[in-house]
Parts: structure tokens; sequence; C-alpha cells
């Protein structure tokens, strides 16, 4: 077949019978001729050739801007779109300041390890011509103990992740003093995603650092790239706590975009069920692919990638031709080797299709491609944004397009287009100043440095919360010095992220045992539980044991006709009530605790789905250790017997409260300054241990779901079912979020109401209550009448 | 269709709010009603009640009537230094002084040269009894960082026939630069630094101090003799563990008194002191700090003993050998080999040692007596049995082309291959063949 381009494609899509009724949105992104400039003077020779053998005649403006304020001692955040050569942005001026000083050393964070590996032999590649060599290393969790010494002294450039930035390098400065002494450049790359509770984390982890270069007399200057959100430039200077420059005068060329918003037809008018979207998504997928057109598909799940890369290569698969060798799947998980494979075959155009997750979100140099498929809505507009612009040429056409799942939300914004292309990306929020914080990273920096008066550290109350400890016994307060005193190291108590624990390692029985992949901890029990259908790339193995101490799954290939999909149900239980409002025993309203919190999620068995039909073949048990967490929660509980004097039946007042308490996750991170995933949520009884699933679309009591237990809904009624809508830390331990809830309670009903009250929608959106489907029709009517009563018996 | 965050701007507005926190300008938390927050004093202590890690406040010292200080329980002296006051306690023995049951001055008659190359090669030739300073740190973590102090230094050294102990007290953090700066005056001399486990604690943590001191060392310019290595080779699986405490106790007849202290309470009876002025079990601390010392030096006086009197029952000779065989000193490595094999405490352990010698037997040339070796091991089925049979076989084949006796041998080997081990059975498959080829031309 000849292949044709893709504009004579996306022509033929367009007329396409499957696509064109779908069609609910198309938007033509004009294109933009780019800003080039030639060398900027500063630049030394040595520069100008490595360049110039890596094939540029001259560079972006942004990236000469960028040199230039760099070198002119600024501190900037270069906020520029996928592929537009955002780390010349800052490799240049760091390898011109070492050029000038060979002494010089630069700092690089990236945010995963994978990311740094990336850059690593990006920044090799541009300094293997020099004269005199460049040194530039990783150093994690997975350098080698003999070689840290070295990489210590000899790195110009350390490329290294905030984890290990905070427990493996600050505490052990003297180690590093002359890397310290000499440090003048910090880059943080990906500034966008330190943003919620691990923003917070990474602003204090900044300011040790800060004082860490204090103390050796050194200065640097930083260089933040961040994708585009709303506030970019406010992020930066949070992160750095100094008036950081902004370049987002992108000097990329652009070519023409067409962006498509596709709903998959209703097949099921009576249930409302749809074509998946992933079959749509394949469908498109195989038009371009067809014709040679290069394309990334983005899923919203790990299995799915696994499923939707099988269904590329069947629909490719020719024996003996090696066809669907050019269809490959991308997720974490994969061995680092198959990953820089794919990521070269990609960049080298001898794979032309590739399914991932958002783990080819984040600047991972995979070129540029021709088509970008989001199969299902990623989650926010700033994640959308970054995933269609993996699809984009300096020249020429491509497109993005948008294919929505059956969920309230996808629904909701396929439908209103305008919603997405209206407004701008979210805003990344976070609260370095949260005391738990705070706390714990003051307590870091006192054992890396005594702290002396007349120091600040953020806008905290520094002294009034050093004598605090000194009170406790951990410092030792001299004249206007506080040390360090207990015997402890407190970095290793604080983890940046939620989960730190190990990785599994999955084994292949028929080799020898060899790794075949790798399953982070908390999507284990959903993934490689025995019985499990475990995908790498389209190739099927069924776990046979999962040894859960050791962190080992061990599997044999098979051919399935299915794949497996685990079901989980989350369950909380109250350890310890903190704060009662009103106390308990006492009559009133609603109460509202504050308190320890087990939560608990349940793997209690798998489904076989047939593939393509997603027919249901059976059900498997499955006997795992849960996942557990002790953390502090915020919640409310509405005694049922009040429905009727709220004016709502039983069926409408639970609405209510799912709607209500959507509106609150939200109120809740905005209180907060986190994210929403940084906050749990879930509703149910924790005293009869009944709780909804968390996946249910919505909350139907006419179609009730059963609990992991097996009681049915309506006996829970007759027992006193109480509804509780519970609000918890979504980190080990809390982070102080629910307390804050629960003392600012009154602002958070008051902020809900108003937001839900004030939202101009009719029957609820993502802004309020949630989409339409999610909640029931009146759910935004009823939330409203639940919130003022929750208010009103508050006088 | 309004969207949450423009309403939130409007609220914000509509408050007035005035606080200045959080990241986004637009993010509106700063509109909501401020309701009175708690104190942070009060928001303090909620967290740190919640935190369950600290139980351990005041342990009682407030009930005695007077919690003792430092002078009257140490009988030490302020001493002056360019940066500022320091305390040291001073001590000196008799060289003819019994530390268990070693004269402490037994260390003059130390085979330096032996002992230094069993040490991990330290050349200790030319050195004197007073080119060596022994050295021990008392801390307030195991955990090497910049927030773990020594706050004791031990160091003992002869000195015109006395042994002395000078030992540094940190009496509050501030006065660590002073410290630091009275240590390096006494160590600077020194050529030789003797530690146990030092190597990878007490150097490396003093090296930290010193650093967030700025002030210059020169621990690394001293040949370091860490005493901890050398004991687990000498008896690693003659004692239940290789702490320095239970070497004393089994091979120094030291006999610690109800004075001393137990390491893992140390940290925590400093703070104590350092937080309450309770200068409490202070000595007991340095108590403990002088038997390291002490135990150190006697401790080298009983290895360089232990290496002459090569006691296979006390003694593994044959980890020892196999040391200076990986140092490359074969004649040391043949002299332990052939100890442990004639008088290994089991014939396991003597079969090793065989093997060993009869491997250094090839390598130097002497193929009968490796031959010898060999042959007997086959025989008695001995500690690799497999080996020695490819040894002898490879001897045949190659020296004295007896092929049908090499033929023999790998089959022989062959029946007793263990059904994991491919390896070994290819290899002898290949050899077998060989043979075979080899014989037909013959």
């Amino acid at each position: 077949m000849k292949r044709r381009d893709l504009s004579k494609v996306l022509e033929t899509l367009e007329n396409a019978k499957f696509f064109s009724p779908c069609l609910t949105a198309k938007v033509c992104l004009p294109p933009r001729p780019g800003e080039y400039v030639d060398f900027p003077d500063g630049l030394s020779d040595e520069l100008k050739t490595a360049l110039s053998e890596r094939g540029f005649r001259n560079l972006y403006s942004h990236q000469a801007e960028a040199f230039q304020r760099a070198k002119g001692g600024e501190d900037l955040i270069v906020v520029t779109p996928t592929a537009s050569g955002k780390t010349l942005c800052y490799n240049l001026p760091v390898l011109d300041a070492i050029d000038k000083d060979r002494t010089s050393r630069a700092l690089y964070l990236f945010p995963t390890k994978a990311l740094a590996q990336d850059q690593l032999a990006e920044f090799e590649g541009l300094v293997r011509g020099f004269k005199a060599a460049v040194k530039a290393y990783t150093y994690d969790g997975d350098t080698p103990g003999d070689i840290r010494r070295a990489i210590r002294k000899k790195a110009h450039v350390v490329i290294t992740n905030p984890d290990m930035l905070h427990a493996g390098i600050l505490p052990h400065h003297t180690k590093w003093n002359e890397f310290f002494r000499n440090l003048s450049f910090v880059v943080i790359d990906e500034t966008h995603t330190y943003r919620g509770v691990f923003g917070s984390h990474m602003v204090n982890v900044m300011r040790r650092l800060h004082r860490v270069c204090r103390h050796y007399g050194s200065t640097p200057q930083f260089i933040c790239c961040s994708a585009t959100i709303a506030n970019p430039q406010e992020v930066a200077n949070r992160l750095v706590e100094r008036e950081v420059q902004l370049i987002d005068r992108n000097g990329a060329p652009q070519g023409e975009k067409r962006f498509y918003f596709v709903n998959p037809p209703v097949v099921q008018k009576a249930l409302g069920l749809r074509t998946s979207a992933l079959s749509m998504a394949q469908r498109i997928a195989g038009e371009f692919l067809r014709n040679e057109i290069s394309t990334i598909v983005f899923t919203t799940t790990r299995l799915n990638v696994e499923v939707l890369t099988k269904y590329l290569k069947d629909l490719f698969r020719k024996p003996g031709t090696g066809e669907e060798q050019k269809i490959r799947g991308y997720r974490g998980g994969y061995l680092p080797n198959l990953r820089r494979e794919i990521e070269k075959g990609l960049r080298e155009g001898k794979i032309k299709g590739v399914v991932s997750t958002n783990a080819l979100e984040l600047g991972v140099d995979i070129g540029s491609l021709e088509a970008c498929i989001l199969s299902g809505y990623p989650g926010s507009i700033a994640s959308t944004w970054q995933q269609a612009g993996r699809a984009g040429r300096k020249t020429g056409l491509s497109c993005a397009v948008l294919v929505s799942r059956s969920t309230p939300l996808d629904q909701f914004i396929i439908r209103h287009p305008d919603y997405f292309f209206g407004r701008s990306p979210e805003n990344a929020r976070m609260n370095p100043e949260n005391l738990t914080i705070l706390l714990s990273h003051i307590q870091c920096a006192a054992f890396e440095l005594p702290f002396q008066r007349g120091e600040t550290f953020g806008e905290a109350e520094l002294e009034e919360i050093l004598d605090f400890l000194a009170e406790k016994r951990v410092l030792r307060r001299l004249g206007d010095s506080w040390y360090w005193a207990e015997d402890s190291y407190p970095a290793n108590r604080i983890s940046l992220r939620s989960v730190a624990a190990e990785n599994f390692v999955v084994l292949d029985r028929s080799t020898g045992n060899q790794v075949v992949a790798e399953v982070d901890f908390e999507s284990a029990p959903l993934t490689i539980y025995p019985g499990a259908i475990y995908m790498v790339e389209s190739q099927q193995y069924q776990v046979e044991e999962l040894d859960h101490d050791n962190r080992k799954a061990y599997v044999t290939p098979v051919t399935a006709d299915y794949y497996t999909e685990a079901v989980l149900y989350t369950h909380l239980k109250i350890l310890d009530v903190f704060e009662s409002d009103p106390e308990e025993g006492q009559k009133g309203g609603s109460r509202f605790q504050e308190g320890e919190v087990h939560v608990v999620n349940h793997v209690a068995g798998f489904k076989k789905l047939k593939f393509y039909s997603v027919e249901n073949l059976g059900y498997g048990e499955v006997s795992l250790p849960d996942q557990e967490m002790h953390t502090t929660g915020f919640w409310i509980t509405v005694p049922p017997e009040e429905a009727h004097e709220i004016g709502l039946s039983v069926q409408e007042l639970l609405e209510a409260l799912a709607g209500a308490g959507y509106a609150m996750q939200h109120m809740a991170a905005f209180l907060l300054m986190c994210e929403t995933r940084d906050l749990g949520k879930c509703i149910g009884d924790p005293y009869l241990q009944w709780f909804f699933p968390a996946e249910t679309d919505r909350i139907r009591l006419d179609h009730p779901p059963v609990s992991g237990d097996g009681m049915p809904f309506h006996e829970t009624w007759d027992r006193g079912f109480q509804p509780t809508l519970f609000l918890y830390d979504a980190y080990p331990g809390g982070v102080g979020l629910s307390s804050y809830l629960f003392s600012r309670r009154d602002e958070l009903l008051t902020g809900t109401l108003s937001v839900v009250e004030r939202c101009g929608c009719s029957n609820g959106c993502p802004s309020c209550v949630g989409p339409p489907g999610a909640v029931g029709e009146k759910a935004k009517q009823d939330a409203v009448r639940l919130l003022k009563w929750m208010i009103s018996g508050r006088g | 269709m309004d969207d949450l965050r423009e309403r939130l701007r409007r609220l914000q507005r509509a408050y007035g709010a005035t606080r200045k926190t959080g990241c986004s300008a637009d993010d509106a938390p700063e509109g909501v009603p401020a309701s009175k927050p708690a104190s942070i004093r009060e928001q303090l202590e909620r967290i740190e009640q919640r935190s369950s890690r600290r139980p351990v406040p005041r342990d009682g010292a407030s009930e005695r009537a007077r919690p003792p200080r430092l002078k009257e329980v140490l009988q030490g002296r302020e001493v002056s230094t360019p940066l500022g006051v320091c305390y040291e306690v001073k001590t000196a023995y008799r060289e003819s002084f019994r530390h268990g049951d070693h004269r402490i001055g037994a260390f003059r008659d130390v085979d330096m040269e032996a002992l230094g190359l069993f040490c991990g090669g330290v050349d200790g030739l030319d050195a004197q009894a007073e080119d060596f300073l022994f050295m021990d740190l008392e801390t307030t973590g195991l955990s090497l960082g910049t927030g773990t102090y020594g706050f004791l230094i031990g160091l003992g050294y002869f000195r015109e026939g006395t042994y002395h102990i000078h030992q540094l007290f940190l009496r509050d953090f501030d006065e660590e630069p002073a410290f630091l700066c009275r240590a390096q005056q006494i160590m600077a001399p020194f050529r030789h630094l003797v530690t146990f486990n030092g190597k990878t604690f007490d150097i490396p943590l003093l090296e930290v101090r010193f650093m967030m001191c700025s002030q210059p060392e020169t621990l690394r310019e001293k040949a370091s003799w860490d005493l901890l290595y050398p004991a687990r080779r000498l008896w690693y699986d003659r004692l239940e563990d290789c702490r320095l405490e239970t070497i004393e106790r089994e091979r120094l007849g030291v006999a610690r008194e109800g004075q001393d202290i137990a390491g893992d309470q140390i940290p925590r009876t400093y703070f104590r002191y350092v937080h309450d002025g309770d200068a409490r079990d202070m000595d007991r601390i340095v108590y403990h700090n002088t038997m390291d010392v002490l135990t150190m030096t006697a401790l080298a006086v009983h290895m360089d003993e232990s290496l002459k009197e090569k006691d296979p029952a006390r003694t593994n000779l044959f980890s020892v050998g196999k040391y200076y065989e990986k140092q490359g000193i074969q004649g040391m490595g043949t002299e332990f080999f052939e100890a442990a094999s004639s008088q290994g405490p089991s014939h396991q352990e003597k079969d090793r040692a065989l093997f060993h010698l009869a491997m250094q037997h090839r390598r130097g040339g002497r193929f009968e007596d490796a031959f010898r070796i060999w042959k007997g091991l086959v025989e008695r089925e001995g500690y690799g049995f497999l080996a020695c049979c490819v040894e002898i076989a490879k001897h045949l084949e190659h020296r004295t082309r007896e092929y049908d006796q090499a033929i023999g041998l790998v089959l022989h080997a062959l029946e007793r291959v263990g059904p994991e081990e491919d390896r070994v059975r290819a290899d002898l498959d290949k050899r077998l063949s060989r043979l075979k080829r080899k014989k037909g031309t013959a």
C-alpha cells in the first residue's frame, strides 16, 4: 500500500465513519517560525566546535537568551515546550563556567533516576570532543560505594535526585566540601513536578542546600526548567527563594498542529455503554501506523499499555517480517536497558509506534513524533498539553487526538472542549511552611550545621522552633547557637515521597530466573499476585509464585487469550480520636473528628478478562498481605437519622455526601496548598467496616456494591450505618494535613459551599461536586443543602 | 462555566485577605476566612506528642538531691589552646603494669615488621614503640554524618618508660574547636596510629569533626593499623564474635569491673550530662575508654604472640595463610598452611590447608610435593576432591603423559559430580574426550 502523509491521513480520518461522528472538537494551532541567533560571542570555541559537530549552526533565541542571562548572573526559570532544546539552556552556561574555571562544579537535580541517566548520556555526547575532559556522573542509590569517593572529588557535574541530596549528600557535606566550595550552578529540571507535599519537602531541602553552600562560601546560581503550568515562575521563586527570572519566549519553530477530541460511540444505550477508549485508540493508531506515521499513544495505566501494545502488534503481525517489532510498549518497570533501546529506536525512527504511560511525559529524549493519541484524559490540563507535546515537529504537520473513556471526568472534558482549551494549565501548589514538614527539615538542617541566632529558614519563627527542640532535648542551645544533640540520623526518618519501599523484581523461571521487569511496591499487589498474567511488551507471563518477603515474583511465559485485573478495596479504621467536635457522646448535627487512622488496601481477587471482548472469564482468589498505612485523617459523620431533618432520602444523603466530598477534597487541597493526590478520600462506615469501593463511578443504592467482607449494603443500614466522609494524609505517619483541616473546618465548609453554590453549571461539573454521572442528578443541589445544614448546625 | 480558581480568587477579594503564605497569588487559600490558628507552640506540642519516637526525657535525675558535677566525678584539668579551653584527663602506667595477662611494656618486644605485614601491609620495619599512638573514640551515635560528635578521645602512647593515656573530654559542644585543637597537638608527632575499627568509624568521624570546625588534621598521613581485620582473620571462627570486649575477656584475661558501662548506653548517658549537667556515670565512660585503649595495646602484643605460637586450636592458621597468599607473601603463606595442615583442629580444616599448600607447591614448581598432597586428598575423598582429580589428571596428561591413568581418574571424578555442578561436568567431559583423542594418537 502506498504510504500517505499525515495531512492526507487526517483528511481521510475526518471523513471516516468510525471517526467523524465522534468528533467533538477540532482545534488548529497554527505554525510558528523559529527564531534563530548566531552562537553568542561569549561562547567558548570549544563549545562552538562541539555544537557544530552535533549539527548545530546556531541557537534558538531562548537558548541564547538563557546563556547570556545566566552569564550575567541571573537565576533563571526556562519554560518552553517539549523538544525545544531545553537542556542546552543549562548545559551551555555550565560548560562555559567549567571552561573558564576548571574547579567549577554543578549539581543537576532530576525527579527520577531514569531522567538522570538520560541527561548523563546527553551531557557526555556534548563534551565528547573536549580537549580537557569534563566529567559528569550520576550519584544515587545505585552508585557503587567504591566509586562514590572518586565522584565526590572528580565530577564537574553531579547528576542526582532530591531524595539522595536529602538523605545521602547533605548530611555528609564535609565529604563533599570541595564540591560545595566550588559549586557554581544548581540545575533543577522538571520543576513542575515539585508540587504538593513533595514540593514542600523540596523547598526545605533547597533551604538546607543554601545553608551548606553558605557554610562553604559559595552562592550557586540556579537554572530551573519547567513544563507549562500556570505559575512556573512562582514555583521557581518558591524553590530557590530568590527572584528567578522567567524565560518563556520559545525560539524553536513549531509546525502546524491539529488537536482532535473524540468521544467513542454509544453501543448500549440503556446502560450508556460506549466503545472503549482503548479500541478507539487502537483503530486510530492503526490508521497512522499503516501509513508509517510515527505515533505515540498514552494510556492511563500500565496494564493498558500492555493490552494496547498487544492489540497493535496483532494488527501488524506478518510472520517473518518483523513488522510488529516497529511497535513497542514503554512504562516504568521495564529494565533500564530495554527502555534505552526503545528510546533509541524512537529517536532513530526504527520504531514507529510506542504505547506508554505518563513515563514518557517527562523529558526523556525520544525525538519528535508526528501523531499523539491520548487514550483517556490524563487528569489535568497541564499533563494533557505535556503529552500532546510529544507529537510536534519543527516544520510540517502534527496532530494530537484525545479519546475519552466513559468515566464522568473524561465525558465532561470531551463534551466541553471550551473548558479545556479556554483555560490555562493548573497552578502548582505547595506549602513549605507546613509545620510538620518544616520541623522535620529543621532537624535535618541542625544535624548538618548548628543553627546560629539570626539565621532564617523560610518564613518560620525559627528561634521559637529551635528553642522548642532544645527543650525537647533534640537540640542543645549554647548562647546563640543550637547544636544537634540526639543519637539519630534525622534524614532517615523522613521520606520526601509517600512510598519508599523497595521494588519487586519479576524473574522468569524458564530462563533460569532472569529478571524481566521491576514492579514498584505500591503496584505489586495489583499486578503480580499468583495467577496474574503479567505482560512485558505483550510477552505474557503467568505469575507462579510471589515471594513477598524477598520482593520477588516468579513467572513463566504463557500464551493466554485473557489478561487479569485486580479488584481493590480500601478500608479504613480509626485508631485514635485526637479531637472531636462536638465531643463524643454529645448530641449534635454532623460530627467532625480528627485522629489516627489505619488505611488498608486489600486485593480481594482478580478478574480474567478476554482480550478484545473484555468478557469476564472468571474470578481468581488472591491471598496477599494487605498494604497498610498509619496516617492521620479528618472525617465528618452525618447521623442517618438526620437525613429527614435535612430533607433528603438516604440515597440522596449519600449522593450529597459524595458530591460534597468531591468539592471538599479540592477545597481542602486549596486550603492546604497541596495536590489533591496528597489527600486520600473515602466514604463509608469505619465501625461497620463498610466502604464504597473507590472505583465505583457513583454511589448507587439500587445496585449497591458489596464490601470486601461480603456484607450487602442494606444490612449495614439495619445496623445503624453512619455515613462518614474521610480525608486523610496520603503519607505514612501523616504530614499534618488532616489536623489543619480539623482546625479550619469552618473555613472548609463555607469555602466548599461557596464553590458549589457559585458554580455556573446545572448538574455538577469537575469544578464543583464532580461531573454528572459521578454523582446523581440532584447531587449538586443536595450537596448545597447538606453543606448548609452542616454549617447552620454549627451556629 | 465558572472556574474554581477564579471563584476562589473572588472569594479572596471579598474577604480582603492579607495573610501571605501560599505559593500562588491567585491560589486562593488566603481568601478564606481565617479562624484563629493555634499558636506555633501549641502546634509544635501537638506534632511532638503524636510522633511516638521520643519517650525518654529526664530519667529521674530531678529526684536526686543534686546531680554530681563533672569535677566531682573526673580528675581532670583545663588546658588552654589557641582556640580556647578544653578538658583533659591524664593517666600514666608503668610499663610493668599488667592489663590482664599482658604486661603493657611487652609491646616493645613486638615484631613490628611482622605485625605490620599482618595488619594490611603497614611498614613497621623501623617503628619504635614511641612512634605508636593508640586511639579510641566515644561518640554521640553510630551514624557517620555531620551531626554525630566524638566527645571523648582516648590516646595512649609510650614516653620515657611510661605508658600514658591522655583523654580529652568535650564538656559542651562549643568547646569542640579547642577539643580538636588539643587532640591535633597531641596526635601530630606520631607516625603510627592504632585503632580498632578505626578505618571505617573513628578516623572518618574525626575527619568530619575537623572539617566541621575548619581545622587542619593529619590523620591520613599516619600509617594506620586497624586491629579489627587482623583479629577477624585470627579468630573469626574461634570466638563467638570479634568485638574488642569479647577478645579481651576470652584471650587477654581482662575482666572489666562493675565500673564499666555498656557501649550502647554511652550516647544517652552523655546527653543526660549535656542537657542536665548531670555528670553521673561520666567516670564510667572514661573508664570504658581507658580499658579500650589499654586493651588495644595488649591486643597488639597478643596478636604478635599468636602469629609466633601458631596454635591451631586457638587461631585459624588457615585463614592467616590465605591472607598471606592473597598479599603475595608466598613463604609466609606456606608456613601457615603447613602448620594448619599438620595439626589442624579438624580434618576439614587440615585438608583445606593441604589443598592450598599443594597449589602453592604447584606455583612454586614443586610438582612432586603437590602431587603427593593431591593423591592423599583424592584417596581420602577429602576437601577439594574434584579439583584434586582435575589437578592430578592435568599432571598425568601434560607432564607424565600417562593417559590411561588420567582417563581412569576423570571417570572416577565424573561419578562424584553433583547434579547442580553442570560446569564441572562439562569441563570433565571435555578433558575426557581430549584424553581419549590423545591416547588414540599416542
